[in-house]
C-alpha cells in the first residue's frame, strides 16, 4: 500500500481520511513503524519545511498536527503492542516568571509530530522542576521558552541547575522565544536556538538521530 | 488617572488572517468559519479597558526624560523620541483575562487551531483599543500646531522592558485588574503599557509599530525588506522605498500622498481605490464588493487591502488636501551631481617624480590645486599610501570633501530643502543614481513668531536677539529633520555631502542670520540675491559637506521661484508660459527659454487661511471643497470632522456663492431667492454669512462671511492684476501663452474651475493650467543632481527681470478694475 496518500491526507489536515487510511494500512499488514515514519512523521517534516518557507501558515500546520493526532489514536496502541519506542523524550516548559505558553505549545505539537514523547511542564516553571522531570523520565531534550527580556535569564538559571547537579551533558538544551537569539544560546550554554516550531522539530529530530547512531 | 470610554470593540476577519500569517491567499473554509464563529462570540470574552494620564515633562537630559511627577524615563531611544515634546500621555490597556482563559481551555482540549484564533482576536482587539484611543487624541489636536508621536512601548524597541514600571507609576493607583509582575509581565496577558509624546510642531505620527526600530530581530511578522514603490499622481511621479509587507494605504498617508479613507483602512468604504500599474494581484473580496467589474479589469484595487510584497507602481485617482506638498515634477535631466564621487588612480612617487601628495591628487583630478580643509590635509598622505595611490574622493567644485580607499565611499547622499514660510520639506536624495530615498516635512517652527514674513521680520527688529532666535529655530529644525531622515533610513549624517536650499528671501536670510529689515520697507533691499555656498559646519548643520542656497531674483522673488522656473518646464520652449506660485505672497513669472520676467504681489494670506473668519491651513479636517449642489455641501481633508476652511475651500466658497447668485458681481452677499439655499445664509452681529458646516465638539457653525468675500476680492484682484501687467509688459495676449503652471501647496489643491470662476485666472487660459506640485522642491533637487541645471539656475536669476508693482501706476488701475467679479 502506498503511504504517500496518507502523508498527503495528514498534510491536508483531513482527520477523517487519515483515520480511514491508517485502518486500511493496518488491515493490509503494513508495518506500524512504516505507517508512523513514512505516513505521519514524513508528513509532519514536509509540513515543517513548508511552514519555514512560508508556503503554509500556522492554521494549516495546526490542522496537519490534528490530523496526525487522529491517526495516532489508532496507531499508538498497535505501536505499544509491537514494542516500537518513540525516537526520544523531551521535557518542555516556559521558564519561571513567564506566562506565555503559545509558542511553547506550538513547539510541543511539532515535536510530537516527529515522533518525540513530550512532557509539558506548562508555564512559569521553577528551574528545579525541569531537572526533576528530566531525570525522572530519562529525557533526551530539554526545551525552554521565554518571551520577555526580563524572563530570558531564567533559561540560563535552568541550565545552571543541571550543571550544578552534574547532569547537564546528559541532555540537549534547546531554547526559543521572541527576544532569544543564537548568540544568547551560546552565552547561557544552551545547545540550540531555533526561530520557529518547524525548525525546532527538525533540529530535535537531527539531534536524536545522531544520538541513536552513536 | 482617567478612564477612556469606548464602544464595543470590533475585530475584523482580515486582521486575524494577518496575525495568523496569511499574506497572499485565504485559508480553507474551516479556518474562515472558525474565525467568524469566534469573532461572533468575542463580545462575551473581550473586556476592554484603557486608563490614561497626562504628565508634563520637566526637563530632558542626555539619556533621560524627567517628568513633573519625578518619574524619569531612561535611555537614548525614548529621549530621542520625546526630544521635542512637552508632555506625555501614559496609557495602560487590556482586553481582560477571559480571552486568555479561553485560549488555555482550547489548548487543553488539543484544539490548537481554535486557541490560536482566539489568541489572535485578543491581540487584534487590544491593538484596536489602543488605536482608537490614539486616533481620538489625533482628533483633539487637529487644526492646532500640536503634534503627537507614535505609540511608544517598552520592550519591543530599544526602550527597556523594565521601564514599564514607570508607566504604571505615572498612572498611580485606582485600577486593580491590571498588574505588573516583578518580571515586568503584565497580567492579564493581553495588556499593553504605552506612552505618546505631545509637542508643538512635531507633526502627527500615523504609523504605529516601526519594524526597523524593533529589537525582536527574528519576529515572524518583521517587515524589513525594502521594495520599490512608484507612485504617480497627477503627472508627478515619486519613487519610495517601502518595507515589504507594508500596507499601501498607510504608506501613501505617511508619505503625504492623499488617499481618501473615511473608514480609516478597514475595507468598509471602498474610497481608497488606486490603479495598480505594475505588481497587481488578483482582486480580493473587498475589491469585488466595492469596485465595478470594469474598474477591477482596469487594475483598480483598494489600497487599504494591499500588502506590498514586491516592486509596485500605482497611480492615484486624484490628489488633494495633503498637509504639505512634497511631490513635484518627475526627474527629466541626467544625474550628474555638483558633488562628484570619483575614482582617482595615480602613479606612486619616485625619486624622479617628487610632486607633493596634494599636487599628485590634484593632477589626477585635473584641478590645480584641490582645495582641502586643513584637518583633512593631514590625512592625505596616509590615505594615499594605505591604498596604493588608488582612492575614491568626493569633490565639490574643486574642494575635497572626503577621501578613502578605492571604492570606499559607498554611501553618497544629498539633501534638497524647501524652506517655506509655513512649511519645511526636506528630501533625502541618493547622489549615486538620483533617486529620492525619503522626505520629511513639518510646519515651520518659526510660526510662533508670526504667520507671515513681515511679522517675523518685525520680531527681529523689535528684539535684539530676534534674528538669533529665528536662525536657531530653523537650523535646529533642519538638523532634526535631517536626523530623522538619517535614522529612518539607517544612514549617517556624515555621508551627506551636499544640501541645496530654496526659500523666499526672508527664510534664506534667517537661515544665514542676515538682517532683513531693509527687505520689509521700501525700497525693499535684501543683503544678497546671489547664491551662497558655505560649509555645513558654518551654519551649524550636521552634515559632512556643503550647503548651497540657490540664487534669488529679488527681495520678494526668492530662490524658491528660481527653483520653480527651473523645474516647471517654462525654460524648455520658445513659447511663453506663466508660473504662478500662490501662497502668502503671489509670485508670478512669465517667460520662455530666452527671457524671464517676474513680479510679486501681496496677494494677502487669504488663501493660507489668514484673515478669513474660519480660515486654517491645509490640515486634517480643513474644508477643502464646497459644492452647493450637493446634499452635504463640503468635503474635508482626510474626511475628518470639519475644523475650518482652507484656501481651496475659500476659493470654492466664493465661486459657489457667485454661481448661485448669492454674491453679486460687486461682492455683496444677498438673501438667496432660491428656497433651496434659504437656510444657508444667516446673519451674525449684523454680518451676512454662509453656514458651511458645524464643528462637532461645540456645534458652532463654520461660516464664510461677507468680510471673507472681500478678502478674496483683494487677493484675486492682486493676482489677476499681476498677470495682466506681465502680459502687457511683453505685449502678449492670452492665446500666446502656452502653459499656466500653478505651483505651491494651495495652487496644487485649488479647484481651477473656481479660480477661473472668480476671475483670478483669465478664463481664456483655463485649458492651459498645469499643476506642477512643489516646483520649488523639484528645483532644489534638480540643482543638487544636475551640474548643468545648477548653472542654468544661476544664469536665470542673473538675467531675470523683476517688475516692482508698487512703482507701476497701471498696476493700481488693473487692481481696482479686477476687484469686481464680473469683469470676465
Amino acid at each position: 500500500m502506498d503511504l504517500q496518500e496518507l502523508s498527503l491526507a495528514v498534510q491536508d489536515g483531513d482527520d477523517k481520511k487519515v483515520k480511514e487510511l491508517v485502518n486500511l494500512a493496518l488491515q493490509s499488514k503494513v508495518s506500524p513503524e512504516n505507517i508512523l515514519n513514512e505516513g505521519m512523521i514524513g508528513a509532519m517534516s514536509d509540513i515543517g519545511e513548508k511552514f519555514k518557507n512560508n508556503e503554509i501558515y500556522v492554521p494549516e500546520m495546526l490542522m496537519a498536527a490534528r490530523a496526525m493526532a487522529a491517526g495516532m489514536q489508532i496507531l499508538e496502541p498497535v505501536l505499544v503492542e509491537t514494542g516500537v519506542k518513540p525516537i526520544g523524550k523531551c521535557v518542555i516548559g516556559t521558564v519561571k516568571g513567564d506566562l506565555h505558553d503559545i509558542g511553547k505549545n506550538l513547539v510541543k505539537m511539532m515535536l510530537k509530530g516527529v515522533g518525540i514523547e513530550v512532557v509539558d511542564l506548562g508555564a512559569d516553571v521553577p528551574s528545579s522542576e525541569f531537572l526533576k522531570k528530566a531525570e525522572e523520565i530519562g529525557a533526551d531534550l530539554v526545551c525552554l521558552s521565554a518571551l520577555l527580556t526580563t524572563t530570558m535569564p531564567a533559561m540560563g538559571d535552568v541550565i545552571r541547575v543541571f550543571e550544578q547537579a552534574g547532569v547537564k551533558d546528559k541532555y540537549t538544551f534547546m531554547i526559543g522565544g521572541a527576544p532569544v537569539t543564537s548568540s544568547y544560546a551560546k552565552q547561557i550554554n544552551a545547545d540550540y536556538y531555533t526561530p520557529d516550531a518547524g525548525t525546532a522539530a527538525d533540529v530535535a529530530k537531527d539531534v536524536l538521530v545522531r544520538k541513536a547512531a552513536n | 488617572m482617567k478612564t477612556f470610554h469606548t464602544a464595543e470593540l470590533k475585530v475584523h476577519q482580515n486582521e486575524i488572517l494577518q496575525l495568523l500569517g496569511y499574506k497572499d491567499r485565504l485559508p480553507q473554509d474551516e479556518v474562515l468559519g472558525l474565525i467568524a464563529e469566534e469573532i461572533d462570540q468575542s463580545g462575551e470574552y473581550l473586556e476592554p479597558a484603557l486608563y490614561y494620564e497626562d504628565v508634563e515633562i520637566e526637563r530632558i537630559e542626555r539619556d533621560s526624560v524627567i517628568l513633573k511627577n519625578q518619574v524619569s524615563l531612561e535611555g537614548e531611544f525614548i529621549t530621542s523620541k520625546l526630544s521635542n515634546c512637552f508632555k506625555i500621555t501614559a496609557t495602560i490597556a487590556t482586553v481582560g483575562n477571559k480571552v486568555t482563559e479561553r485560549v488555555r481551555a482550547a489548548f487543553e482540549q488539543d484544539d490548537y487551531l481554535r486557541a490560536m484564533v482566539i489568541d489572535s482576536i485578543g491581540i487584534a482587539a487590544l491593538g484596536n483599543l489602543n488605536k482608537r484611543f490614539w486616533y481620538g487624541m489625533i482628533d483633539t489636536i487637529a487644526g492646532t500646531d500640536f503634534g503627537i508621536t507614535q505609540p511608544l512601548s517598552p520592550g519591543d524597541t530599544d526602550w527597556k522592558l523594565q521601564e514599564q514600571k514607570k508607566i504604571f507609576q505615572c498612572l498611580g493607583s485606582g485600577f486593580h485588574q491590571i498588574k505588573l509582575t516583578e518580571y515586568c509581565l503584565m497580567f492579564p496577558e493581553k495588556s499593553t503599557a504605552q506612552i505618546y509624546g505631545i509637542g508643538k510642531n512635531i507633526g502627527v505620527a500615523r504609523q504605529g509599530h516601526t519594524c526597523s526600530e524593533c529589537s525582536l530581530r527574528h519576529c515572524a511578522y518583521r517587515q524589513d525588506g525594502k521594495v520599490e514603490l512608484v507612485v504617480s499622481s497627477e503627472g508627478a511621479r515619486e519613487v519610495i522605498d517601502v518595507e515589504s509587507g507594508a500596507n499601501l494605504l498607510e504608506i501613501l498617508r505617511n508619505d503625504h500622498f492623499f488617499a481618501e479613507s473615511p473608514c480609516s483602512g478597514l475595507g468598509l468604504c471602498g474610497k481608497c481605490k488606486v490603479k495598480i500599474e505594475r505588481g497587481i494581484s488578483e482582486p480580493n473580496e473587498y475589491d469585488q464588493h466595492h469596485l465595478t467589474k470594469n474598474e477591477i479589469g482596469n487594475g483598480w484595487r483598494l489600497a487599504c487591502r494591499i500588502q506590498i510584497k514586491g516592486p509596485m507602481e500605482v497611480t492615484l485617482e486624484r490628489k488633494e488636501g495633503i498637509e504639505i506638498l512634497t511631490s513635484g515634477r518627475t526627474r527629466w535631466y541626467e544625474v550628474q551631481p555638483l558633488a562628484e564621487r570619483i575614482d582617482l588612480q595615480m602613479a606612486p612617487p619616485s625619486i624622479h617624480d617628487q610632486r607633493s601628495d596634494l599636487q599628485r591628487l590634484s593632477d589626477a583630478y585635473g584641478a590645480n590645486p584641490l582645495h582641502v580643509r586643513l584637518e583633512d590635509m593631514a590625512q592625505i598622505s596616509r590615505t594615499l599610501r594605505d591604498y596604493q595611490f588608488h582612492v575614491t574622493a568626493v569633490i565639490f567644485q574643486g574642494k575635497l570633501l572626503a577621501l578613502a580607499g578605492n571604492g570606499g565611499i559607498k554611501e553618497f547622499y544629498g539633501i534638497a530643502a524647501d524652506l517655506g514660510t509655513t512649511t519645511v520639506a526636506v528630501y533625502l536624495m541618493n547622489l549615486c543614481d538620483g533617486t529620492q530615498i525619503d522626505v520629511e516635512s513639518a510646519v515651520n517652527s518659526q510660526g510662533a513668531y508670526g504667520a507671515d514674513v513681515i511679522s517675523r521680520i518685525n520680531y527681529t527688529i523689535e528684539n535684539s536677539e530676534g534674528l538669533t532666535v529665528l536662525k536657531n529655530l530653523i537650523r535646529e529644525q533642519l538638523n532634526g529633520m535631517i536626523g530623522a531622515l538619517c535614522r529612518r533610513n539607517g544612514i549617517s549624517e556624515s555621508s551627506i555631502y551636499h544640501m541645496t536650499v530654496v526659500g523666499n528671501s526672508v527664510m534664506t536670510h534667517f537661515l544665514l542670520e542676515l538682517p532683513c529689515y531693509n527687505i520689509a520697507q521700501a525700497p525693499y533691499i535684501p543683503v544678497t540675491n546671489h547664491s551662497v555656498e558655505v560649509e555645513a559646519s558654518e551654519l551649524g548643520l550636521k552634515l559632512k559637506g556643503m550647503i548651497t542656497i540657490l540664487p534669488a531674483i529679488a527681495a520678494y522673488v526668492g530662490s524658491d521661484i528660481t527653483a520653480g522656473i527651473l523645474s516647471c518646464g517654462m525654460l524648455e520652449s520658445k513659447g511663453y508660459s506663466l508660473l504662478l506660485d500662490l501662497g502668502t505672497n503671489g509670485e508670478m513669472v512669465i517667460g520662455n527659454c530666452d527671457e524671464i520676467l517676474t513680479c510679486s504681489t501681496a496677494a494677502g494670506p487669504a488663501f493660507e487661511g489668514a484673515n478669513i473668519r474660519f480660515g486654517i491651513g491645509g490640515v486634517r479636517g480643513a474644508i477643502n471643497k464646497i459644492d452647493l449642489s450637493r446634499n452635504r455641501i463640503y468635503e474635508t481633508i482626510d474626511s475628518a470632522e470639519p475644523v475650518g476652511i482652507c484656501g481651496s475651500g475659500v476659493l470654492d466658497a466664493t465661486a459657489q456663492l457667485l454661481h448661485n447668485g448669492i454674491v453679486d458681481g460687486r461682492g455683496r452677499m444677498h438673501e438667496p431667492d432660491d428656497s433651496r439655499h434659504r437656510n444657508l445664509i444667516i446673519e451674525i452681529d449684523g454680518m451676512k454669512q454662509m453656514v458651511v458646516a458645524h464643528r462637532k465638539f461645540n456645534k458652532e457653525p463654520i461660516t464664510f462671511t461677507q468680510k471673507d468675500v472681500r478678502e478674496v476680492q483683494l487677493a484675486k484682484a492682486a493676482i489677476r492684476a499681476g498677470i495682466n501687467l506681465l502680459l502687457k509688459e511683453k505685449e502678449l495676449d492670452y492665446n500666446q501663452i502656452e502653459n499656466v503652471y500653478i505651483g505651491g501647496g494651495f495652487g496644487n489643491f485649488m479647484n481651477t474651475e473656481s479660480a477661473v470662476a472668480i476671475g483670478m485666472i483669465p478664463w481664456q487660459l483655463r485649458d492651459k493650467i498645469r499643476s506642477v506640485g512643489n516646483c520649488a522642491g523639484s528645483g532644489a533637487k534638480a540643482y543638487l543632481l544636475s551640474k548643468e541645471l545648477g548653472r542654468k539656475a544661476v544664469e536665470i536669476s542673473g538675467r531675470a527681470r523683476y517688475i516692482e508693482l508698487a512703482a507701476r501706476k497701471e498696476f493700481q488701475e488693473y487692481f481696482i478694475e479686477e476687484m469686481a467679479f464680473e469683469s470676465n
